[in-house]
């Protein structure tokens, strides 16, 4: 039986969201340890021609599950769809990305299945004729690698870790629209709320100040407040758990769950560096790390690292800075 | 499953919140461990801690039970000998019982497993509310609570940020953050699995008195090798220092002779 390796696409306001190609780049890696054929996967409401975009866009096979319970994310509804899907066609593995929805419904499929899950993969490897998968643990200090056991394995793939894949394949593939019957579910989405407002001088600011933990109290924000007015354009963010703990406004977080900055400088202070974080900031030209842990995952990601008391540094900086 | 009408959840036996907590490494901590250990961190200088999520899933299943009297809160751990010490912390919080499922192999638990023991742990003794942190700090899956939800066909939201119970109607309505900073509202029937982000509220301090009946409480002790062991699904590889995103250079000397080494760098670069 020839293998085959699910690719959940997934669709952007604009058309096919980059991270789709991101996951085509890591199935890729895969194929070569275990040879396999790829099919993307389109769950939604009315997929037809996004579907057969797709098909042509990326020359490959393309299956649309459909459902008008599909035109938003349901967990149970997924999990439903994708169940059914794997039950007509076994496969060896399906990727996701690792967005909200997938981190909650692929688990429990893996589950149901009675497959391997692994979560947040942000690199693959081999070992033997056994695929690898890395993940960061411990805060984003050190990579975990494991090995699906079983099939089918089913991973949530990091946005950002993977190279986007070049389609040069332009004979279209196949599109093949599945319909799908849900049985009766126990949870129901209400609404779907936007986002709040943004801080402009966050996405757009040449510069970004962001602080974390290490400023340990509420009254060290003046510094980095003083430290970013050093630069022209700047603007202060904070790490997530400044704005749980009510230092700065959620506006001003940046994270996987709050704004995604791409400043020419970003400086962050007594930042640990946990994943959630850098999927935020990893669009920076340049990045300084200033951090009293010299093992800080925060320095993996910085070009410019300081190991030093901010409380000590950041004065003196400013010091230098205002005097010349 | 699915019945609205599930009348038993309104009985005083099983007005019961289960809250899943976990003992961590302090992150600080860990920086020694390294090469191809297999995990799970248990070197003997550690100190543990409870996962910052788990506290907000505390503080969140107490919230709770104000607004339902005759409602109790059972803490469960499943860890070695010291994930006691976040029951202990539950307690001080103010949870009423502990159940820890003792793990006595030093080896890598799979969330499977883990979930697999949360679930018959469930299904001998019916909680109508189940929560969960969003993920462990240490191991980062964010899987247990999808999982538990699964194996016992139920509802399941991931990253809550808001909780409304409503056991009249048996039903549990969540705000779940999604991506781009968009949000959800979700409806769930009850019982429910959630697993809860940071920041929808702040983790109380455990008051002496209810830290001198958590020293002294009895808790529920389940060795994890009495319980069904579920097939492995992953190899476990070991642990890596992660590759380096970009080649950061480290700054030497003084604290006055790097201040001065940056503000060259930031010149160069045409920051100042």
């Amino acid at each position: 039986m020839p293998e085959r390796l699910f690719v959940i696409a997934e669709q952007s306001r604009s058309g096919i969201s980059p991270v789709t190609f991101e996951l085509l780049a890591c199935a890729e890696q895969i194929r070569r340890i275990r040879p396999a054929s790829v099919e993307l996967v389109v769950p939604g409401a009315d997929v037809r021609s996004f579907s057969s975009h797709l098909s042509q866009v990326c020359g490959l096979n393309v299956i649309g599950i459909e459902h008008p319970a599909l035109s938003v994310y349901n967990g149970e509804v997924y999990k439903a769809a994708f169940a059914d899907l794997f039950k007509a066609r076994p496969a060896l593995g399906m990727l996701a990305a690792h967005s909200s929805a997938a981190w909650e419904f692929v688990p429990g499929l893996a589950c149901r299945l009675r497959g391997a899950c692994v979560t947040g993969v942000n690199a693959v490897a081999r070992v033997g004729d056994d695929v690898v998968f890395q993940r960061l643990v411990q805060a984003g200090r050190f990579t975990e690698s494991v090995s699906p056991a079983i099939s089918p394995f089913l991973i949530t793939v990091e946005p950002g870790a993977f190279p986007t894949l070049t389609c040069d394949d332009t004979s279209p593939g196949s599109v093949e629209i599945r319909r799908v019957s849900i049985p009766e579910r126990s949870s129901r989405t209400l609404a779907v709320l936007p986002a709040g407002e943004r801080n402009l001088s966050l996405t757009e600011g040449e510069v970004v100040v962001a602080a974390g933990k290490g400023i340990k109290k509420k009254e060290n924000l003046d510094m980095i407040r003083q430290l970013a007015s050093v630069f022209p354009k700047s603007a202060v963010a904070g790490s997530r758990p400044l704005i749980d703990s009510g230092w700065l406004e959620y506006k001003r977080q940046v994270g996987l769950t709050g704004a995604k900055v791409t400043p020419r400088l970003y400086f962050a202070c007594g930042i640990s560096g946990a994943p959630q974080h850098i999927a935020g900031m990893r669009g920076a030209d340049t990045v300084v790390a200033l951090n009293t842990d010299c093992v800080a995952a925060m320095f993996n990601h910085a070009d410019v690292c300081i190991v030093d008391d901010l409380l000590q540094f950041i004065p003196a900086f400013i010091r230098l800075a205002k005097r010349s | 499953m699915g019945d609205r009408s599930f009348k038993p959840l309104i009985t005083p036996e099983i007005m019961r919140i289960l809250v899943c907590v976990h003992q961590v490494p302090e992150t600080a901590a860990t920086s020694a461990i390294n090469g191809m250990s297999r995990g799970p961190y248990r070197d003997p200088g550690l100190t543990y801690r409870m996962n910052r999520f788990d506290e907000c899933a505390v503080e969140e299943s107490l919230r709770i039970r104000r607004t339902i009297p005759g409602s109790r809160v059972t803490a469960l751990s499943l860890g070695p000998a010291e994930a006691g010490g976040a029951i202990r912390k539950a307690l001080a919080m103010g949870v009423d019982d502990g159940v820890h499922v003792l793990l006595e192999q030093a080896e890598h638990v799979e969330t499977l497993a883990k979930a697999t023991w949360v679930a018959a742990y469930l299904r001998e003794n019916p909680h109508f509310l189940v929560l969960t942190g969003l993920m462990s700090e240490s191991g980062m899956h964010g899987m247990l609570g999808p999982m538990v939800a699964e194996l016992l066909n139920r509802p399941c939201s991931t990253s809550v940020i808001k909780i409304d119970v409503d056991l009249h109607k048996a039903v549990v309505v969540v705000l779940r953050e999604i991506d781009n900073g968009e949000r959800e509202l979700v409806e769930l029937d009850l019982p429910a699995v959630l697993s809860v982000q940071t920041g929808l509220n702040t983790p109380r301090y455990p008051t002496l008195s209810n830290m001198m009946r958590a020293k002294k409480q009895v808790l529920l002790t389940v060795p994890s090798s009495s319980l069904d062991q579920p097939p492995a699904t992953l190899i476990a590889r070991g642990l890596a220092t992660p590759v380096r995103m970009r080649a950061g250079r480290f700054l030497k000397g003084t604290t006055e002779e790097k201040a001065a080494d940056l503000l060259d760098i930031m010149r160069d670069k045409g920051f100042l």
